[in-house]
């Protein structure tokens, strides 16, 4: 069992640059969030959703149980959850493209909401691998994107967790989307006409 | 980030900032002659102005619902006695894996089912009915199903794993020959006569839930699970037709539409003449290789099946008889009433058909030889000869029979266990579904009354014995939930604990009907439990079962034990019976072990038990903060600490008290922190009536709960009401006949209510019980001070003593009579009147014996000062010479009692 203060002690050293310790953290967070939405799922009536941000709080202050909530120590647990939902939601959408069978019937999707449907996930892939290039060439937009998109944070929280203003948060994620969305849906990548 | 991409970024945004042929102007100059840059630049601007809502809103509120799916992490892990292999397939209804049962050491397909689907309890109820009632059709060609079962919050049915494939598959594989598609077509139509006739409907019928073994024999699948996907009133949904598919399914990619009938795709309500009409599709796809409706989408699917008659057989094959043709044409009348009317008419027409086709065949085998490459020999598809491919498979067939024949006994086998297993897992059955298993058995009357033997502890290690005793108090402590039911308490059973017992003798002598027996054998993180369940009356055994889990899945099988018994003993639980049966406060197995722990300890009423039960029961509530069981365990140990004088009250009893309370905050069900809450409310605030209440709470909770009818017996002679006393204290015994002290506590309510002879019987039978036991034998010496019988007193009192000391005291006796007694003893006691917070009160009785009023009034208050009296037996006839002094009415002033 993993003390708060534990918790505590690794987020702020992975806050103050130490990057073993987010590897220490995550396994630590996904265990929780896992264990708290099973626990919520079995709980909740049907017809309620599972709210993300809910839940990651929750997970956060049971870890952490601080009184003093640092700010800049939630930013940073929320940075990890976006770490472990992209992973999640990739690992999820690879296996349901490897899944899906063939058979010539006809197969409906529904209900978009509760789960990645087929086309939703190759979409997903698609925005991983290019995440993945963006990372190559402009690591810092590539994580803007990860914790807004996976992880749900918003520009305040991201410009806290990446020590930078959210002026550039907004510049990064302008040019990230634009990028990544030229990436997915434009045209290939052509060859440079005159060098 | 490179020079290059700085640059980028930086004449992107810059771009940005401007618009029209400022930015064209812009562009011209920051990207000079750099073409390359410039159309990236531009291409971004493009993207940018076009994304729309791209990735606009976070992806991860969906992410939230993967999490709770286990499926990614399954493979490799244990669900219940499940460990997970592979997985075998996916489907809308949930994921279907290879497991092994490590219970029962074979293979089982275990289907998770999607949480939203789980968590619906109407849904489950309905799906868990439905299955089970084929399942318990006990039919070759249905599927058996072991148990419908819930771990962690997954809900999962595990089925008898089929190594076979799909119809689905095969389909896939080649087209089926004629003789093997009307084979299967038979056995999947004899499944559903069956369950039609029990009034279940498959609902959906397709090739992929249609198993084809090796050998021949078809199982047909997933009965009820169409059940799960309907929602209360969609049956009778006259809405678009796509509304009925939307209602079949939660989750993704769900069901086809091509195998609808046309009241299913109108949303209309089903019968069993739907199901024949979804053969009639599967049996027109074997033949032709096609499906008789197939769109594009399923719109154009569904139109199809309202309006088109699908194109004879006879365009995809040859050799397609006119029965067939007829068979298959009836089958899919739009119309119900133009169809088939029961599945019975069907397998009539099929099986008839059939034998057609193998007399064809044997006439043509016994006429002539042919020519030894003639196309029948070779097999060939549905070429040349129909009935001479009919003889080669119609052989195979007869072959299949025996082999089902074979199967309907070890599946009656099989199907009882299962059964058994069934009833296990489901909650929201319970008892009811035992019926047919019990049916079988010669009717009894239903048994009312249990002992619940103490498990034997196989290790022989003493660290685990606390598994074994907390299983035994656990199963115990579930089981006096069930209303109706005489359960003999703990204390009671663990007077046979160690002891090789006749569980038909303890069954006697504790005047039961059933006995339950359990061992348990702990190796390493594994654990087995054997338990059985015996009639006493005729010494059958009613259920017998072997639990393999995890040590910490101990929790959970307590729960299934106790529900399973009450299942076999045929009482009708409530839901909330249920629930109560099944609780156990907490999540956490480390915090339950930890709880077992301390409540062992506990009960070993020694000072360094109480102090170890009260770490146990701390580490608890370390793993679970919230475990309310833990805190009522922690107020016990610091209560009894306190009580017994082993640790100061002032200190142990304010804490038994935050420990019951916050209990109580956590969880108000509980009857435990009520009964310790009342005995400090009295023994320490000296608020009477508050205890009052507290007692009776304890006791609505729970009034099987002996020690709270015990505790409520110490507290009414103070109020005077011995009466009272004594009914709450037989009570008590009546709950745990066996307990010594609880025993002791009848003796002594009796002493207290001056019923000296009847005092001096039940005493002398505690001491029968146990020699041992000295708190008897010392309110037998009480009970002997007040009838004036000073030898038989000292004979008690000095039961424990060297006989040096014995000899001493009889002495004393003999030369300076009772007075000299009491002053020896007095002065014994004064040797450290601190010895414990009650020595005050001690002390304050021998004076009063001695008719030192000063003294004792002295000592009493001594006593009140420090909130340690035992005003139980202020009413005891030794404070007799005290009465009507002013002093006397004092301090019952001052404690509030006048």
């Amino acid at each position: 069992m993993t003390s708060p203060q534990q918790v505590t002690a690794l987020l702020e050293r992975w806050s103050s640059g130490n990057e073993a310790a987010l590897n220490e953290l995550i396994p630590l967070v996904e265990a929780e969030l896992h264990h708290l939405a099973r626990q919520y799922m079995s709980r909740e009536r049907a017809g309620h959703t599972l709210q993300t941000t809910a839940l990651v709080n929750e997970a956060y202050l049971r870890l952490a149980q601080v009184n003093d909530v640092r700010w800049q120590n939630r930013a940073h647990f929320f940075a990890i959850a976006a770490r472990i939902m992209r992973r999640i939601m990739i690992e999820h959408a690879r296996k349901r493209q490897q899944l899906k069978r063939g058979g010539g019937a006809l197969r409906i999707t529904l209900d978009e909401g509760a789960i990645i449907a087929d086309e939703r996930s190759a979409e997903l892939l698609a925005l991983d691998e290019a995440l993945e290039v963006l990372t190559v060439k402009y690591p810092r937009k590539a994580q803007v994107v990860e914790l807004r998109f996976f992880g749900g944070l918003t520009n305040v929280e991201v410009a806290t967790v990446l020590k930078v203003d959210e002026r550039t948060v907004k510049r990064d994620w302008e040019f990230a989307r634009a990028w990544l969305h030229q990436r997915i849906n434009g045209d290939a990548p052509k060859v440079s006409d005159n060098g | 980030m490179a020079e290059r991409e700085q640059q980028v970024t930086s004449i992107f945004h810059s771009a940005l900032a401007r618009e029209g042929t400022e930015r064209h102007a812009f562009l011209d100059g920051a990207c000079a002659d750099d073409s390359e840059l410039r159309r990236e630049v531009e291409e971004l601007i493009r993207s940018h102005e076009s994304a729309g809502s791209f990735i606009a809103s976070p992806a991860y509120e969906r992410g939230a619902a993967l999490l709770e799916r286990r499926d990614e992490t399954l493979i490799g892990r244990s669900l219940a006695q499940y460990r997970v292999i592979s997985l075998l397939g996916a489907g809308g209804m949930g994921d279907v894996y290879l497991a092994e049962d490590t219970r029962l050491d074979r293979r089982v397909a275990l289907k998770i089912l999607p949480t939203e689907v789980a968590r619906d309890v109407e849904r489950m109820r309905r799906f868990v009915r439905e299955a089970k009632a084929a399942s318990a059709l006990n039919h070759p060609n249905i599927i058996t199903i072991y148990e419908i079962g819930e771990n962690d919050g997954s809900q999962f049915i595990a089925t008898e794993h089929i190594a076979g494939k799909t119809l689905r598959d095969l389909l896939h594989d080649a087209p089926n020959s004629l003789d093997a598609a009307l084979e299967i077509a038979i056995q999947v139509v004899s499944a559903l006569d069956v369950a039609h006739q029990a009034g279940i409907v498959h609902r959906d019928i397709k090739p992929e839930n249609v198993m084809v073994r090796p050998d021949g024999l078809v199982k047909l699948l997933d009965f009820g699970i169409a059940k799960l996907t309907e929602t209360p009133g969609s049956s009778t949904d006259t809405e678009a037709p796509t509304k009925a598919m939307v209602n079949t399914g939660a989750g993704t990619v769900i069901g086809t539409a091509n195998y609808m009938s046309p009241e299913q795709a109108k949303g209309t309500p089903v019968d069993t003449r739907t199901d024949l009409w979804s053969v009639g599709v599967v049996l027109y796809e074997m033949i032709a290789g096609c499906q008789p409706f197939s769109g594009e989408t399923p719109n154009e699917a569904i139109s199809l099946i309202l309006q088109k008659d699908p194109p004879p057989l006879a365009r995809y094959t040859r050799e397609v008889p006119a029965e067939l043709e007829r068979i298959v044409t009836k089958s899919l009348a739009k119309k119900r009433e133009e169809r088939y009317q029961t599945a019975k008419d069907l397998l009539i027409d099929l099986r008839s058909l059939k034998r057609k086709l193998e007399v064809n065949a044997e006439i043509d085998r016994t006429s002539p030889p042919e020519p030894l490459l003639s196309p029948a020999t070779i097999g060939g598809q549905n070429a040349g000869s129909t009935a001479g491919h009919g003889a080669t498979t119609g052989a195979a067939s007869a072959r299949q029979y025996v082999s089902s024949a074979e199967y309907v006994v070890t599946g009656i086998k099989q199907h009882k266990r299962a059964v058994v297993f069934v009833v296990a897992a489901i909650l929201v059955i319970g008892a009811l579904s035992v019926g047919s298993y019990l049916r079988t058995r010669p009717s009894t009357a239903p048994i009312d009354s249990i002992a619940v033997m103490p498990f034997e502890n196989q290790n022989s290690d003493a660290d685990s014995e606390y598994m074994s005793d907390g299983l035994t108090d656990s199963i115990i402590n579930s089981l006096t939930q069930v209303p109706n039911l005489k359960v003999i308490a703990r204390s009671s059973m663990f007077r046979y604990k160690g002891k090789q017992s006749d569980p038909l003798a303890v069954a006697k002598e504790l005047g039961v009907r059933a006995v339950l027996t359990g061992r348990l054998v702990q190796r390493g993180d594994n654990l087995a439990i054997n338990t059985e369940l015996i009639d006493a009356t005729n010494n059958q055994q009613i259920w017998g079962e072997r639990f393999e889990r995890k040590v910490s899945d101990l929790m959970s099988v307590q729960g299934e034990i106790a529900q399973e018994i009450s299942g076999k003993l045929r009482l009708k639980l409530s839901r909330t019976d249920e629930q109560q049966l099944t609780k156990h406060n907490t999540d956490n197995p480390d915090a339950y072990q930890s709880y077992l722990k301390g409540r062992f300890y506990w009960n070993k009423r020694t000072y360094e038990g109480l102090k170890k039960s009260i770490d146990y029961f701390n580490q608890a509530l370390e793993n679970d903060p919230s475990y309310a069981l833990a805190y009522a365990g922690l107020a016990d140990s610091w209560f009894t600490m306190g009580w017994y004088g082993a640790t100061p009250v002032a200190d142990a009893f304010p804490r038994a008290r935050t420990a019951a309370l916050k209990a109580i905050a956590l969880d108000p069900e509980l009857s435990e922190p009520h009964a310790t809450l009342a005995m400090i409310k009295a023994m320490h605030d000296w608020d009477w009536m508050g205890a009052e209440y507290e007692f009776k709470v304890a006791l609505q909770l729970n009034p099987k709960y002996p020690t709270a009818h015990q505790r409520y017996s110490l507290f009414l002679p103070i109020l005077g009401r011995f009466d009272e006393a004594l009914v709450e204290a037989r009570k008590a015994q009546e709950l745990d006949p066996l307990s010594l002290s609880i025993n002791e506590n009848v003796g002594d309510m009796l002493r207290m209510a001056r019923r000296y002879d009847e005092a001096e019987q039940q005493l002398l039978k505690t001491i029968e019980m146990d020699p041992d036991f000295e708190n008897a034998h010392e309110t037998l010496s009480l009970v002997y001070e007040a009838k004036g019988m000073p030898e038989k007193y000292i004979e008690q009192a000095y039961k424990g003593a060297t006989p040096e000391v014995r000899a001493h005291v009889k002495k004393i006796y003999a030369q300076e009579g009772q007075a000299g007694l009491l002053r020896y003893e007095l002065a014994d006691m004064l040797k450290d009147p601190t010895a414990s917070d009650f020595q005050s009160f001690y002390i304050a009785g021998v004076y009063a014996l001695l008719n030192d009023k000063d003294k004792s009034f002295e000592w009493l208050n001594k006593s009140v000062d420090k909130h340690a009296m035992k005003f139980t037996y202020l009413r005891d006839q030794k404070f007799d010479n005290l009465v009507g002094d002013p002093r006397y009415d004092a301090l019952l002033k001052r404690v509030g009692l006048k």
